[in-house]
C-alpha cells in the first residue's frame, strides 16, 4: 500500500466508533502503514462523503444496515470494499486486529 | 467455546436469539432507515441546539439554591421570552429543516424545499387571521409538529414529481441560468400553496385537529406503563442480538412522540401546570440506559478487580465511556450480546428501572423530566437537570443503581467463573 489508507469507521452515532479510530491510529506502525481514519454515524449515511475512502469498517450493532448502506454506496458510483467488525474485537477495541483484517480485506481486493 | 457443554436452557436461547434477530429486527432496522424516516431524524438533531437553549431559562429559574433562584426570579418571564422564541418555536425550525432534508433526499434545490414547506405549513398550522392581522403560533410549537412532517413530506414528494415530469415553465434559449431556475418552482411551488389554502381555508380542514384525532390514543398509548414496557423490551432486544436498538426504537419510531412529550411537559412547566407526560426522552436516560443500554454501570464495578483478565480489561474500558452512557465495550467486549447468562440481568434491568421510575413519577415521588437534556449527560446530573432540580430524582436513581448492583452481581459472577475458565484453557 502507498500513501494513507482512508478509513471510515461507521457506528450508529458516530461516538463508540471513536475509541476504535483511536486504537486503530495506535497501532498502525506496527503494521507498517498510514492510516487516516475517522467516525461517522450510520444513521445518516445518506449524508456523507465516500470519496477517495479506500475502506468502510461497520460496527456491529449496525450490521443489519450493511446492505442498505452499500447499495445507497453503489448507486453513487463508488466501489469501496467493506468489511464487518467482530463483536469481540470491536468491544475489546482491538485496533490492531481491527487494522489487519481491514488490510487483508483491501488485499483481496487488489487481486 | 466449542467443546463447553452446552445446557438446554442456553440452546433454547440461541435459538431465541436467532429467531428475534430474523423477524423481530429486520422490519424495525428496515423502517428506521427508511428515507422519509432517516430525513426526520436529521431533521431533528439540526434543531436540537434550540432546544437546549430554550432550556436553559427553565434551569435558571429553578435552581436549587434558593438564594440563586431568588435572583433569576424577577427576570422569569424575560428569560421565559427565550425559551418561547426557540424552543416553543420548534415546529417553524422544523419545518425549516425538514423541507431541506427532504429536498436533498430528492437531490433537489434545498432552499425552495424549505420555503415551500415553511409556506404550505404556515397555511396549514397557523393561517393569519386578516381580522386583527395576527398569526396564532400555537401552531408552531410542538401543537403542529405532526402536521408539519406530513406537510413537509406532501411538499417534498409533489416537487420530486413535478421535476421528474418537467412541470416548469420552460424558457427559451438565450435567458440566464439564474432567471430560469428562480422560474423553474414557479409551478409546482403555486400548486402546493393553492392545494394547502385550499384544503385549510376553502373547505376548512384542519389536519392538527384531526391528526389530534388519530394520533392522541397512540401518544396516551405510549406514555402507559405497558407502552414504555414495550419499547424498552424492543430496545433490549434488539441490542441482545447486538443490533443498535436505540435507533430505531428511542431514536426511530418513538422520537417524534417522545419530544412531544417533553415539550408538552416543558410547556406545562412553564404555565405552573401539572406535567402531563412521563416517558420522555430523558426518562430513558435516566432510568433505562445508565450509562447505556442494560444500565450496565454495575459491571463496572463487579468487574473492576475481576480475575479473568478480558473481564477486567472490559470494566476498565467501559467505565470512562460508561459515564457518557456509551457502552458498546461492555455489550460487545465482555459480552453482553448473545450471552444467554447475562441475558436475564440485561432485560431484567430495563423492566426493574422502567417501571421503578415509571410508578415513582406517577404517585409524585419524583418530577417528570421537562428539561430536555443530550443523551450524553452523565448519570446523576442527568436526572437532577432533566427534572429541573429534583434531588429525589438523584436519591431514586442512585437507589436504582443499588438494585440494578444485586440483579447483576450473581449473573456476572457465574459468568466471571466461565470467562476465569476459557482463559485458563
Amino acid at each position: 500500500m502507498e500513501g494513507k489508507i482512508k478509513i471510515m469507521v461507521l457506528c450508529a452515532s458516530g461516538m463508540s466508533s471513536g475509541l476504535v479510530v483511536d486504537s486503530i491510529i495506535e497501532h498502525a506502525p506496527e503494521y507498517g502503514v498510514e492510516v487516516d481514519v475517522h467516525c461517522s454515524p450510520s444513521l445518516r449515511y445518506r449524508e456523507l462523503d465516500y470519496n477517495g475512502l479506500d475502506i468502510i469498517l461497520i460496527a456491529p450493532q449496525v450490521k443489519s444496515s450493511t446492505g442498505d448502506i452499500m447499495e445507497y454506496i453503489k448507486g453513487l458510483g463508488l466501489d469501496i470494499p467493506y468489511m464487518n467488525i467482530q463483536m469481540r474485537e470491536y468491544g475489546l477495541v482491538k485496533g490492531g486486529a481491527i487494522l489487519k483484517q481491514a488490510l487483508e480485506v483491501l488485499e483481496q481486493n487488489k487481486k | 467455546m466449542a467443546e463447553r457443554k452446552v445446557s438446554r436452557f442456553e440452546r433454547n436461547m440461541e435459538n431465541f436469539g436467532t429467531w428475534v434477530e430474523k423477524y423481530v429486527a429486520p422490519p424495525l432496522v428496515k423502517f428506521g432507515n427508511q428515507r422519509h424516516m432517516a430525513a426526520i431524524r436529521t431533521a431533528y438533531i439540526r434543531i436540537i441546539p434550540f432546544i437546549i437553549v430554550g432550556s436553559v431559562p427553565l434551569i435558571l429559574t429553578n435552581l436549587p439554591i434558593p438564594s440563586l433562584a431568588n435572583l433569576f426570579a424577577p427576570y422569569a418571564d424575560k428569560l421565559n421570552v427565550l425559551y418561547s422564541m426557540t424552543f416553543n418555536f420548534i415546529g417553524l425550525w422544523l419545518a425549516i429543516s425538514l423541507g431541506a432534508e427532504m429536498a436533498k433526499m430528492y437531490g433537489l434545490d434545498q432552499n425552495i424545499g424549505s420555503i415551500v414547506t415553511v409556506a404550505c405549513s404556515l397555511i396549514v398550522v397557523s393561517p393569519i387571521d386578516l381580522s386583527g392581522n395576527t398569526l396564532d403560533c400555537t401552531g408552531l410549537s410542538v401543537k403542529g409538529m405532526f402536521s408539519i412532517i406530513i406537510v413537509s413530506v406532501i411538499a417534498a414528494e409533489f416537487m420530486k414529481f413535478a421535476h421528474d415530469k418537467n412541470l416548469t415553465i420552460r424558457m427559451p434559449k438565450g435567458v440566464p441560468a439564474n432567471i430560469a431556475t428562480s422560474f423553474g418552482a414557479l409551478i409546482p411551488m403555486s400548486i402546493l400553496a393553492t392545494f394547502f389554502w385550499a384544503v385549510r381555508v376553502i373547505i376548512g380542514f384542519d389536519l392538527t385537529q384531526f391528526l389530534n384525532i388519530i394520533i392522541s390514543p397512540l401518544l396516551v398509548l405510549q406514555d402507559t406503563w405497558f407502552g414504555v414496557l414495550v419499547c424498552v423490551l424492543l430496545l433490549q432486544l434488539l441490542w441482545f442480538v447486538g443490533i443498535h436498538g436505540g435507533s430505531f426504537t428511542v431514536w426511530g419510531v418513538c422520537y417524534p412522540l417522545l419530544i412531544t412529550n417533553i415539550a408538552e411537559n416543558t410547556a406545562a412547566s412553564i404555565l405552573g401546570q401539572p406535567l402531563p407526560h412521563v416517558f420522555t426522552e430523558p426518562f430513558v436516560y435516566t432510568w433505562i440506559m445508565i450509562g447505556g443500554v442494560g444500565s450496565t454501570l454495575p459491571l463496572c464495578l463487579i468487574w473492576w478487580k475481576s480475575k479473568s483478565a478480558t473481564l477486567r480489561e472490559v470494566a476498565h474500558l467501559a467505565l470512562p465511556c460508561g459515564i457518557f452512557n456509551i457502552n458498546e465495550p461492555i455489550i460487545f467486549g465482555a459480552p453482553i450480546a448473545f450471552n444467554p447468562i447475562m441475558f436475564v440481568p440485561f432485560m431484567l434491568s430495563g423492566i426493574v428501572g422502567s417501571m421503578f421510575a415509571y410508578f415513582l413519577t406517577r404517585a409524585s415521588i419524583i418530577t417528570a423530566a421537562y428539561v430536555p437534556t443530550p443523551w450524553t449527560t452523565p448519570l446523576l446530573i442527568n436526572p437532577y437537570l432533566s427534572s429541573g432540580g429534583d434531588v429525589h430524582c438523584v436519591i431514586a436513581q442512585v437507589a436504582l443503581l443499588v438494585i440494578l448492583f444485586i440483579i447483576y452481581y450473581p449473573f456476572a459472577k457465574i459468568w466471571e467463573a466461565r470467562m476465569i475458565e476459557e482463559e485458563k484453557a
